[in-house]
């Protein structure tokens, strides 16, 4: 089950397979239900919950590197927990995958909805993105880092839009620092927890990586980096409207984009939400290659067919998420699901690998 | 499987093509202005200006509908009733209130505007003094240059005498607390569209009190820094001579909001002016001789101000919203029915600088 | 070379089934007119015959037949050592012998009945002169450009690249045109798997006449379905010379003027060769020029289709009335005007270049000028419009290598339709499955994207921006050449960082 090692990446890439996977659709509107908790503070919850992030990669790199190098999260679980229990977890980070990719696809559609096409016809969009999944996860995990990187360098002249609220914006929002309780910031973190889902993705990607071991400290650079982007988002948020305001806005980031006003273009957020797609897809793409990868070593099936088979599952639950309502039960349920997988299994895991290991005395 | 795969895409994306409404741009009508006014009995009359191609002509003309009705949204339907093409909202400027719908507050008009993703957030709204139909309509007769008149109004003047008021800063200021918004006023004369002065108000509800058009720059003074405008002072009876703006800056220096608050409003402006009957501006002693009478002359006028807007029990300088953020555990109910009575002291420095190019 | 032999094996025994021996050889070579068989210098002399079509008179007569009729009859052996010509072969191989006459060989018998003949080396082909450059014309730089005959073309390379480790090794493909195909490389800076792929893809080739290189373009390419070129068609020696000490290799085809370079990233093909002579901040500022040329010549009309039919919000207020009033009088959605317009663009381009040069030249003005003004008079399409298609036309004019414009040129129809269907949306759908495409095509198995996808810093030095000379120390990462350093001399020893005025 080793990769070829024509299809490994280097491991300074794995830095923008971390922004490329964390931020998504998540950042153009998280301000709103992380200011709901902690006001002004909310920015200081966006650093906490990176930090935390980076000792729950660390805990993952220890897990990884426990065992012999081309281990991944399935081997793992097989090797701890006997191969019926391991591949019993191994199906529900199967279904997390998948959740992942659809929770994913499903806002950025619903975005495509309200902020550009009120009447368009959602099943056949979802198909057409689907087929250009397809089509990247096709190429193998290479071409889906390509993908994050090529996506990453062109949405990145959107976080320059960050410029023109600023001619706006009331810094002294900001204060009074550090007015809300450790319980409401910590409250704000555990929102935070979805915007910087995807790292975890680490497990099953890891064998993929040249001289894995050296790749540890660009892991950490990426998740920073999500994190710098995370924060000075929140804080032009912050300043820019009033906190009462972002109650009520849903989209604040997409918002802001509508006051960009440059001479030979207006209204901003159209081509903002278009081009965001470079950078939403490729969460996507990965979640639902990490989906295959992962059932296609359980199961023993060839990935390709794994691939289109999920690839219709989330044709078909997309078909049932039909309203605001239901997305936003379902965001709910996931932002727990992954709350309880992150901050919970992966040190369960951690604790449980060193016990096993102390008592068999040799690593498999 | 390629090739199969570039067949599933075409046809999806042809049987896509009926799932997207178009907007093809010369088939639709683009509302620039719209204007609400109060009709009696929970009805408003919508007016608004939208453009029209002008066969053969370079220029656009320009079009007026009307509608009765209930809330913002039917009066756009009523109003497409009567046109060959839809009118829609995606471009709109500006949006005038009526005088009499202000007063009764607005929530209900700005609303539909604030959910609308189609509409920007550098739209102007303005407060009508008398009927906004009225100076919707003027807007056919202005000169015929491309863009908005009544916008570019706004816009000239939000440079010097009007706060930097758009959507998004009455939003601002209506959904905040410890802040009230403020409103540009425009009337009708002559045949022509004025800018009257600056309508104050109470959450959404305009109070019926404005400052005149000349203060507008005392108030901006107070309330934001900025660089250009001007304002006229009364030296002796009959004499009168304009400083000008180089730059001015505030501060608000907010203590003890919890309990007993104090605010200290500093403003520095630094101005010149260029010539004064009766003083020589060559003079050190003579410039701040007419540095304290400017002082005195504004700081009466921008106390008087201040003492006004606490009368009204209105805050259009955000002093609540700058003592939120200035304190912890601020008590909001202690300062709201605090503020009437707060000792509130404004502190003018007039710094004059440069003085012609004559001696 | 394993190519060659089977081709020729298969060949011979076929031709053995047919014709069992030399005589039957004859009979049909004597089918065509132009083969002449005489008796020289007289009745019982010599026989003497070749394609009179293939030989070069001139040398026939000063160093053959002057030769033999001056002489008493010897036998072949003598003859051979009489005859002051270069590789003259004797033989009784009759696979030889209809190889070599048909390139131009005479055939010497002693005796009209002999099986075993002696072959001169007399071929004459005809040759155009070396001439300036066309489809890469450069201003600046060597005006000389590869011509139909192989060796000409391998004149020019060796004589820019005068070192042993310059290696040329020769295929023939085609099973009928038995065309010489020369692979160039130098030995020791190139990737010896390189060398290897290229050599058995050529082997793989299999088909009857290879009359041009991009044939054999076609042929070895990685992804033959792909509108994208994968290779470099060239026609300039000096560009050529300059990639193979890149570590790149050529391919050349005789009766081709262009040779073939490859491995290549997809920004080669936007730089021109011209860049290189200009000083490094003009040649990098025009490359970036050339780079948003390409970008504004596929996504402008599209664009226009998007805005117009579904975002007229992102207009500019002061834009908004010219478009409105112009777009007032046309009777069509955008998208067939823009269709209408591109169509007549690409009818004018197809018929331009289908025509003599000179005819070509009034062609373009009367469908710029006429049709054009006319198309607008007549409300049939925008001005605004008009502007924009003919500025994407000029601005793909501006790509130096002929086959990435035609992609451009083309690629732009999808995108149109895209925006049609879903307006800015469709056109980041379109230009994403483009990206995968890309993103999965590789170039003689070095991936297309290089720089950018798999990111290679140092390679930026000379992609989307071009260095100095002096920061090309290494060789591009890409072509993994097993002599990476090209500036051998250590960079002066950091002369101490001088002041001003000292």
């Amino acid at each position: 089950m080793k990769p070829n090692e024509t299809k490994l990446i280097s491991p300074f890439l794995v830095f923008f397979l971390m922004p490329g996977m964390q931020i998504g659709v998540g950042i153009l509107g998280f301000e709103r239900v992380i200011a709901k908790e902690a006001g002004q503070d909310a920015w200081i919850s966006v650093i906490i919950s990176g930090l935390i992030i980076n000792i729950l990669l660390w805990m993952c790199y220890k897990i990884l590197g426990r065992g012999p190098q081309t281990l991944d999260l399935i081997a793992i679980h097989q090797d701890l927990f006997g191969k019926w229990v391991g591949n019993g977890f191994n199906i529900l980070f199967i279904l997390y995958f998948i959740l992942i990719s659809i929770i994913i696809i499903r806002t950025y559609l619903e975005v495509i909805q309200v902020w550009m096409f009120p009447s368009v016809n959602v099943l056949m969009l979802l198909t057409i993105i689907l087929i250009l999944v397809y089509s990247y996860v096709v190429g193998g995990f290479r071409v889906i880092t390509g993908f994050c990187i090529i996506g990453l360098i062109i949405g990145s002249p959107l976080f320059l839009l960050n410029y023109f609220p600023l001619k706006h914006a009331h810094f002294e929002n900001l204060g009074p620092f550090l007015d809300h309780s450790f319980l409401e910031i910590m409250k704000a973190c555990k929102k935070m927890t979805l915007n910087y889902l995807g790292f975890e993705l680490i497990l099953i990607y890891y064998p993929f990586i040249k001289r894995r071991e050296h790749s540890q400290k660009w892991a950490q650079l990426g998740v920073v980096c999500t994190m710098l982007i995370y924060l000075v988002t929140i804080i032009v948020s912050l300043a820019y409207y009033h906190q009462e305001q972002l109650k009520d806005v849903i989209w604040a980031t997409l918002t802001l984009w509508k006051i960009v006003d440059l001479p030979f273009i207006e209204r901003f957020e159209y081509i903002g939400v278009s081009v965001w797609m470079f950078m939403v897809l490729p969460n996507v793409c990965l979640g639902i290659w990490a989906a295959s990868r992962t059932a296609k070593r359980v199961f023993g099936v060839r990935q390709r067919k794994m691939l289109v088979f999920i690839l219709l599952v989330i044709l078909v639950s997309c078909f049932f998420l039909d309203n605001r309502n239901k997305i936003d039960r379902f965001n709910t349920l996931f932002s727990q699901i992954g709350f309880y997988i992150i901050y919970l299994y992966i040190p369960l895991l951690f604790i449980w690998q060193s016990i096993v290991y102390k008592v068999r005395g040799h690593k498999p | 499987m390629k090739f199969h795969l570039l067949l599933i895409t075409l046809g999806c994306f042809l049987m896509t093509a009926c799932g997207v409404e178009k907007q093809i741009l010369e088939d639709v009508l683009i509302a620039e202005i719209v204007g609400y006014d109060d009709a009696g009995s929970n009805k408003i009359k919508g007016t608004v200006v939208v453009s029209v191609p002008q066969p053969g002509e370079e220029s656009l003309g320009k079009e007026v509908y009307e509608a009765i009705t209930h809330d913002v949204k039917a009066a756009r339907q009523q109003e497409n009733a009567k046109t060959p093409f839809p009118i829609v909202g995606g471009r709109l400027t500006v949006i005038l209130y009526g005088e009499e719908l202000a007063r009764k507050g607005l929530n209900d008009y700005v609303d539909t505007y604030r959910r609308d993703p189609m509409v920007g957030r550098d739209l102007y709204l303005a407060i009508v003094h008398g009927k906004a139909e009225d100076l919707v309509k003027m807007e056919l007769k202005l000169i015929k240059t491309p863009g908005v008149q009544v916008k570019e109004l706004i816009e000239q003047n939000i440079r010097t005498n009007l706060p930097d008021v758009d959507l998004h800063r009455y939003l601002y200021a209506c959904h905040g607390k410890g802040i009230d918004p403020v409103l540009p006023l425009l009337e009708t004369a002559e045949e022509r569209i004025r800018v009257k002065g600056i309508a104050l108000f109470k959450r959404d509800r305009y109070i019926g009190k404005y400052i005149p058009y000349e203060d507008g720059f005392l108030f901006k003074v107070l309330s934001e820094n900025f660089k250009l405008g001007s304002y006229e002072i009364k030296w002796k009876e009959n004499e009168y001579t304009e400083i000008n703006n180089v730059e001015s800056k505030v501060h608000y220096d907010i203590s003890n909001a919890n309990q007993n608050p104090k605010v200290r409003i500093e403003v520095n402006l630094k101005a010149n002016l260029l010539e004064v009957q009766g003083y020589d501006l060559g003079n050190p002693v003579d410039v701040k001789k007419i540095e304290a009478k400017a002082e005195h002359v504004m700081g009466e006028k921008l106390n008087e101000m201040v003492t006004m807007f606490q009368d009204n029990n209105i805050d259009p300088i955000a002093l609540g919203d700058m003592a939120k953020s200035k304190t912890r555990d601020f008590n909001l109910k202690h300062w709201e029915i605090a503020y009437p009575h707060i000792p509130i002291e404004v502190d003018l420095d007039i710094e004059m600088i440069q003085t012609g190019i004559a001696e | 070379m394993k190519f060659f032999k089977g081709k020729e094996e298969t060949d011979a025994t076929a031709f053995q089934d047919n014709s069992k021996d030399f005589f039957e050889l004859l009979k049909r070579f004597e089918a065509s007119n132009d083969f002449l068989t005489f008796q020289f210098p007289n009745e019982d002399g010599y026989t003497i015959s070749y394609f009179k079509s293939l030989v070069s008179a001139q040398q026939l007569h000063e160093q053959v037949l002057a030769v033999i009729s001056n002489q008493p009859k010897k036998d072949l052996q003598q003859l051979k050592d009489d005859i002051p010509m270069e590789d003259i072969k004797e033989t009784t191989d009759i696979s030889v012998i209809k190889r070599l006459v048909l390139a131009g060989s005479i055939m010497i018998r002693y005796k009209k009945s002999d099986g075993k003949c002696l072959l001169i080396p007399c071929g004459q082909s005809v040759k155009r002169q070396t001439s300036i450059p066309e489809s890469e014309y450069t201003v600046a730089g060597p005006k000389e450009a590869f011509v139909e005959s192989l060796d000409t073309n391998l004149n020019l390379i060796r004589n820019r690249l005068p070192i042993p480790e310059l290696q040329s090794k020769e295929f023939r493909v085609g099973s009928i045109s038995q065309t010489r195909l020369v692979v160039l490389y130098i030995d020791g800076i190139v990737n010896q798997q390189l060398i290897d792929t290229v050599m058995q893809r050529i082997d793989d080739i299999d088909y009857d006449t290879i009359v041009d290189i991009s044939f054999v373009g076609q042929m070895i390419t990685d992804n033959r379905n792909s509108m994208f070129p994968q290779l470099i068609d060239t026609e300039r020696p000096d560009h050529l010379a300059s990639v193979l000490s890149e570590g790149k290799i050529g391919i050349m085809l005789d009766g081709s003027p262009h040779a073939l370079i490859g491995p290549n990233t997809i920004i080669s093909f936007f730089s021109s060769f011209e860049d290189y002579f200009q000083i490094w901040n003009l040649g990098t500022s025009f490359r970036l020029i050339r780079l948003f040329a390409v970008l504004f010549s596929i996504l402008s009309s599209p664009l226009y289709v998007a805005v117009l039919t579904y975002h007229y919000q992102v207009i500019p207020t002061d834009l908004l009335p010219i478009l409105i009033s112009s777009r007032g009088v046309i009777p069509f959605p955008p998208i067939l005007e823009a269709i209408v317009l591109e169509g007549t663009i690409e009818l004018l381009r197809e018929a331009a270049v289908r025509l003599p040069a000179k005819v070509g030249s009034t062609i373009g003005i009367v469908g710029g000028i006429v049709i054009g003004s006319a198309a607008v008079e007549a409300g049939f399409v925008s001005n605004v419009l008009l502007m924009l298609v003919a500025l994407a036309a000029l601005a793909s004019f501006t790509l130096p290598i002929y086959q990435i414009s035609n992609t451009i040129r083309l690629i732009r129809f999808p995108f149109l339709f895209a925006a049609q269907l879903y307006g800015l949306f469709g056109l980041a759908l379109c230009s994403a499955f483009i990206l995968s495409h890309l993103l999965k095509l590789t170039s003689l198995g070095s991936p297309y994207l290089e720089p950018l996808y798999p990111l290679r810093l140092p390679d930026f030095k000379d992609s989307l921006i071009r260095l100095p000379f002096s920061k090309q120390i290494k060789r591009p990462q890409f072509l993994r050449t097993e002599d990476r350093i090209r500036i051998r001399k250590k960079a002066k020893t950091q002369n101490s960082q001088s002041d001003i005025d000292e």
